[in-house]
């Protein structure tokens, strides 16, 4: 009835993360025996989703910030995706059943070495660049400290070089691009991996397949781990 | 044409049209006389009430989500209700205390809530639920079928496929975690942690419980399969003894309602904030959001009021339901010419037409203006006639 816009779909859609973390997701994709059809590497393709092995199962890739917004409101069942998207949404409609045990990273406060050297204790104010606004702000209001966050999509570390603010909170895999631009690491908000999400509804409401894809996917992480 | 910025509505906020306003209208009154049909009597509490009998007892869970207003007669804080449970029970503690127990009631009505979520947008939206309050002991079995059963029943009346009905234990995570000795902040980061079936967190957390609490966060799904393996789970006895009345549970429900799917998720938590024994939601696969929720509970009005009833019920959500439910029955509509006599348009309402009459005689063709008013027929000279 009303609102329902309902396009026939897969019985289950899988939102996967473009770009970076998508090469470290597909060897556990296939290992949960999901290959996708070939036009899906075909970086020149317009589509936006795509079949799999499995004519259940389709696969929409999104960019890794939408993963699990197209999971929340189930739009995709299942999705794959860094635990600090998961966090910094914290969208009630989502499971996080499986840490997949990849793409290692954390999200961190830094800034240029004299600012980073002045204690902030007793400000009650603070400006600061990044990507995840709400976790910036719940972590500097554990402190007591009001986080006013400037929201960019990229290029995070050029913000305390020309002056837009003096902090930056950023995702830190190896440390080199805050080094590279002069900035030094001050405190670790959160570590993260990426996890496997679950729409909730779909969770109750398809049980079976989830059940069995939850387990492909456990399995599939324990080998790679067994194997390491 | 007036401006566009003139019918702006506030966030959550719609005006239900034609057809969906009768839709709605419709489908509440067959879930109610549905409750009706099985002994349920109506109550209809205010819109508004004082703050602090909305948000006591039950009302807590909607504490957070009540609108709150200054009362100018009173000089006293109002709420607007959130959740209608909390209403029906103060009506049964106080003012029908007198009536025999147990007591079935039922309700409709709009709630109002200070935010929407993602998958319930609508900060306003329709309650219809049944409850069933004071069966204590022996009783309270029997009490919690009944109530389910009337719920799928209801469900069943519009025309909603694919239905899902999944249990609970409201209780078990708290009980298991205090049972368990963690730090109060340990507590609540696992109780969040086992709500979202975080397994990675629970692993960083539970220090050595891990083996029992991903067991349990994993044990979800279609309900027998559940039920074996947390029976192959070694629980403490504690929790596993509202497994006997899940196993039978799942057989009544099968045996009167074959086609609806019974799942069990025993750490499900959500919306179940005042709930005891068990819980349930129901859902169907076709809608995006739950379509109502339901359990055993203790009804307590009041302070002084520590010992309450035992109860059992549910509540629907129109918004839900409303994406899943079937069309209400049509019914013909017939357009009258503007010379048709006040008897003729009774007889044909009384025969269930919607009668549509021309106001006045301007020449215009008749056939035209029924197709305007989406009329398939047309009335004049004393007959009627179909438009193609």
């Amino acid at each position: 009835m009303s609102g329902s816009s309902s396009i026939r779909r897969k019985h289950l859609t899988i939102a996967l993360p473009k770009g970076r973390l998508l090469q470290s997701v597909l060897p556990i994709l296939q290992k949960a025996g999901l290959t996708p059809e070939d036009e899906f590497f075909d970086s020149k393709s317009r589509r936006l989703e795509f079949d799999t092995s499995d004519p259940n199962v389709g696969l929409i890739p999104v960019k890794p910030f939408d993963v699990a917004t197209f999971v929340a409101f189930g739009s995709a069942d299942l999705g794959l995706v860094g635990a600090d998207v998961i966090h910094e949404f914290g969208y009630e409609e989502i499971y996080i059943p499986v840490d997949l045990g990849l793409g290692h990273c954390r999200l961190s406060v830094a800034a240029t070495p004299e600012v980073a050297d002045q204690p902030i204790g007793h400000l009650s104010h603070l400006r600061i660049a990044t990507k995840y606004p709400n976790l910036t702000r719940n972590f500097f209001a554990q402190k007591g400290i009001q986080a006013e966050c400037v929201k960019l999509n990229g290029a995070i570390e050029l913000a305390p070089k020309l002056g837009l603010c003096p902090y930056i909170v950023d995702i830190v895999t190896t440390g080199n691009t805050l080094k590279a631009n002069g900035l030094v690491e001050m405190e670790t908000i959160l570590e993260a991996t990426s996890r496997l999400i679950v729409n909730r509804n779909s969770f109750k409401t398809k049980s079976d397949s989830i059940n069995h894809w939850i387990t492909a996917f456990r399995e599939a992480v324990d080998d790679k781990a067994d194997a390491a | 044409m007036s401006p566009v910025k003139a019918a702006l509505l506030p966030a959550g906020f719609e005006d239900m049209l034609p057809p969906i306003a009768k839709q709605e209208s419709w489908l509440i009154g067959q879930l109610l006389n549905s409750f009706d049909s099985y002994g349920y009597q109506r109550v209809k509490p205010p819109l508004l009430e004082f703050e602090q009998s909305l948000v006591s007892g039950t009302g807590v869970a909607v504490a957070e989500q009540t609108f709150r207003l200054m009362d100018p007669v009173s000089q006293r804080m109002l709420g607007v209700r959130a959740d209608m449970t909390a209403q029906i029970a103060r009506i049964a503690r106080t003012r029908l205390d007198a009536l025999a127990r147990p007591l079935r009631i039922s309700y409709s009505g709009q709630v109002v809530r200070v935010q929407g979520n993602q998958i319930r947008p609508n900060r306003q939206f329709s309650q219809a639920g049944a409850e069933l309050i004071g069966a204590e002991g022996n009783s309270r079995f029997p009490a919690l079928t009944e109530t389910i059963d009337l719920a799928l029943t209801a469900l069943k009346r519009l025309g909603i496929d694919k239905m899902s009905i999944d249990l609970t234990l409201p209780k078990l995570t708290s009980y298991l975690l205090s049972e368990l000795d963690y730090s109060e902040e340990v507590r609540v980061q696992l109780i969040k942690a086992l709500d979202q079936k975080d397994t990675a967190e629970i692993n960083r957390l539970a220090g050595g419980n891990q083996e029992l609490l991903i067991g349990l966060v994993q044990a979800a799904g279609p309900a027998e399969l559940v039920l074996q393996k947390l029976n192959a789970m070694s629980l403490p006895k504690s929790i596993t003894q509202d497994f006997g009345n899940i196993a039978e549970l799942i057989s009544v429900i099968q045996a009167a309602h074959h086609e609806v799917t019974v799942t069990l998720d025993p750490v499900e938590q959500r919306g179940f904030q005042y709930h005891e024994g068990i819980g349930f939601t129901f859902y169907s696969g076709s809608a995006g959001a739950e379509l109502g929720t339901g359990g055993e509970y203790r009804v307590h009005y009041g302070e002084e009021d520590d010992r309450g009833e035992a109860a059992s019920g549910f509540t629907f959500y129109s918004d839900a339901l409303l994406e899943v439910a079937q069309a209400d029955p049509p019914v013909r509509s017939i357009y009258l010419a503007a010379n048709t006599k006040a008897e003729e348009a009774l007889t044909l309402r009384a025969d269930g037409w919607i009668t549509i009459k021309q106001l006045e005689n301007d020449d215009s063709d008749l056939r035209t203006l029924a197709q305007k008013f989406n009329c398939g027929f047309v009335f004049a000279n004393g007959e009627i006639k179909a438009l193609d």
